[in-house]
């Protein structure tokens, strides 16, 4: 009974503590919204041809996994706040858990820039779990053989290709050298109180930015071809908006 | 007041929750301590069946007994034989009376990390798995209830359920929680495949080598399916249902994961197997099929059906499926996977005694 009473003091104590501090920090809630171009994005699971690209292409997606890490918030005084965090993002999950992030005692003050890595940073992206060792992770496993780590990012589907069958293409980003880091102008001031942006995923942006991808070129097998990788990660830098 | 009523109400409900947590606490000295293998994710037991060394032990002998039949004639092991990896070298087991079942058994090897269980993933947890055959008529061909009243009329069993579930009034539950755990204790990572992770290439010879950096390359494609750097291959963590073209548009309509979603789309997607131990779970596929590796092989090389829900895997290089039906590897390179593939045998697997007939002397 005795120690029944401590453990009830112990509670009641720590959630003093709990509320002493919360005064000086707030959090700020990062949506992915994914679209293609203005729409909301569909992810399908039949091939159904949806999508066209600029150069022409009829494709659908039917897999989308990416990760981003560092994400960072600046003030103009040149303090940061970084927590080390690495997320996958997974527009397919009914949870939506998997398409947001939210940044947890934030100190109060006023933040002018957000920025992070799409893929996982380099300290982490490492053989073997450089991340912790679990399903959603391993399943984004790069292998050993072409360098280790983790995909950054699966996007696959089908497209019509110029004998008009409907095949497979698979986006695949992986391997240190094709992170890229992504920043954005912020207008935010956290003062004790729980804020939520909209980061918009605009997935036409992946074919149609400074590179034209045309799926004809051979986008089945790209986890060895870093020519072909470094066209997305050129491409990559425009996908993200900050609403 | 108000403050003594509230302060009142926590003392009371933490005094309630603190007595509640004592009368289901297992003995200490039942506990059964797991050990996570080296580079395997952390096993995490349902919160409701965790494991104990007497729900293990329970599970281990309703596994090897054939009380679970309705003739007494078929026992779990009699279709999951621990010399084949807990498979049966058979296109198709027999069960009561003679029955052929219609699927291969698959084998039973570090399901704890797995979540959806049947080729066509109709059992979503492993206690739900459990029951399954004892309910299928080309199997057991026995009800869940019977066999629990039976195992609650044995003098042998009901005190061993007692002992493990806190009940000797024996229920199907009880018996998919007991089967289960001793299921979840079987584990795989004595491999020469296991060494990888410490030594790396220097795990292999020249030909496992080459069959390696076949698999985990874009030349094999196979770890798309199976796990890149063998964590899914070596654990299946993330059950995958795939379609790799064993069937044709007209045959695969209703078969695998479309029975249970109901999708056209999921027709003829299978659950990804473990490739643990693979060179003793032949036949190989679903319907058993294939009955070598080297055959195994030639299909993934050239016998490729097209049908409308193929994986992106294949149909991404219609190159090669219109030049050769698949892959198109060669002869040597077909060998070398094979090498490789034989690298995850773990004969101190199929010889640990934890998991061997408890009823042979």
């Amino acid at each position: 009974m005795k120690l029944q009473l401590v453990f009830v003091l112990l509670f009641l104590s720590l959630m003093g503590c709990t509320w002493d501090n919360q005064d000086s920090t707030g959090s700020l809630k990062v949506n992915f919204v994914h679209t293609f171009q203005d729409a909301t994005l569909q992810i399908l699971e039949s091939n159904q041809l949806i999508y066209t690209t600029t150069t022409g292409n009829k494709f659908n997606i039917k897999n989308l996994k990416y990760y981003i890490s560092k994400l960072t918030l600046y003030q103009n005084n040149g303090a940061k706040y970084d927590v080390n965090m690495v997320k996958l993002i997974n527009p397919m999950e009914q949870n939506t858990n998997y398409q947001n992030y939210t940044l947890a005692n934030i100190p109060n003050g006023k933040y002018t820039k957000m920025s992070f890595i799409f893929g996982v940073d380099s300290a982490r992206n490492t053989f073997p779990f450089g991340l912790p060792n679990n399903s959603e992770n391993n399943a984004m496993e790069w292998p050993y053989t072409l360098g280790g780590g983790y995909h950054f990012m699966m996007m696959e589907g089908v497209f019509q290709n110029t004998k008009s069958d409907t095949v497979g293409y698979a986006i695949h980003l992986g391997v240190t050298p094709n992170q890229f880091y992504n920043e954005f102008p912020l207008d935010l001031t956290v003062n004790d109180n729980d804020q939520s942006i909209t980061m918009q995923v605009n997935m036409e942006q992946w074919f149609n930015g400074i590179n034209k991808i045309n799926l004809n070129d051979g986008y089945g097998y790209m986890m060895e071809d870093q020519k072909k990788q470094l066209l997305f990660k050129q491409n990559g830098v425009g996908v993200f908006t900050l609403k | 007041m108000k403050k003594f009523a509230v302060i009142g109400i926590l003392l009371l409900s933490a005094m309630l929750i603190m007595q509640a947590c004592e009368e289901h606490t297992t003995a200490p000295d039942d506990t059964y301590n797991f050990q996570t293998p080296p580079y395997f994710p952390q096993l995490i037991s349902p919160t409701n069946n965790p494991l104990t060394k007497s729900g293990v032990n329970l599970g281990r002998m309703l596994f090897y007994d054939p009380i679970l039949s309705s003739d007494s004639t078929i026992s779990c092991a009699s279709c999951h034989n621990i010399t084949s990896s807990f498979a049966e070298n058979k296109k198709y087991s027999v069960g009561v009376a003679g029955a052929t079942g219609d699927v291969n058994a698959m084998a039973l090897i570090n399901l704890a990390w797995q979540r959806k269980f049947f080729w066509n993933g109709r059992a979503g947890s492993l206690e739900e798995q459990a029951l399954g055959p004892i309910n299928n008529p080309l199997e057991m061909h026995e009800t869940s209830e019977n066999v629990a009243a039976k195992l609650t009329h044995s003098k042998t069993y009901a005190p061993l359920f007692k002992k493990a579930f806190g009940s000797a009034n024996v229920t199907p539950e009880m018996i998919g929680k007991a089967i289960s755990q001793f299921e979840r204790i079987i584990v795989s990572n004595q491999s020469t495949y296991d060494k990888f992770y410490e030594i790396q290439e220097q795990a292999f010879t020249a030909e496992e080598y080459a069959g390696f950096r076949i698999f985990f390359t874009e030349r094999g494609q196979c770890f798309h399916c199976h796990g890149a750097n063998g964590t899914l291959l070596a654990h299946n963590l993330d059950t995958i249902f795939r379609n790799n073209g064993l069937l044709t548009d007209q045959e695969m309509i209703g078969k695998g994961l479309s029975f249970v979603t109901k999708k056209a789309t999921d027709d003829g997607k299978f659950k990804v197997p473990t490739l643990r131990n693979i060179e003793l779970t032949g036949p190989y596929m679903h319907d058993g099929r294939f009955a070598t590796l080297a055959d195994v092989m030639d299909f993934y090389s050239s016998g490729i059906k097209q049908n409308a829900n193929l994986d992106i895997n294949f149909t991404k290089s219609p190159e090669r499926l219109e030049q050769y039906g698949g892959l198109g590897l060669t002869s040597t390179e077909k060998q070398q996977v094979i090498a490789f593939l034989k690298t995850l045998t773990d004969t101190a697997f199929t010889h640990n005694p934890a998991y061997q007939n408890p009823f042979k002397k």
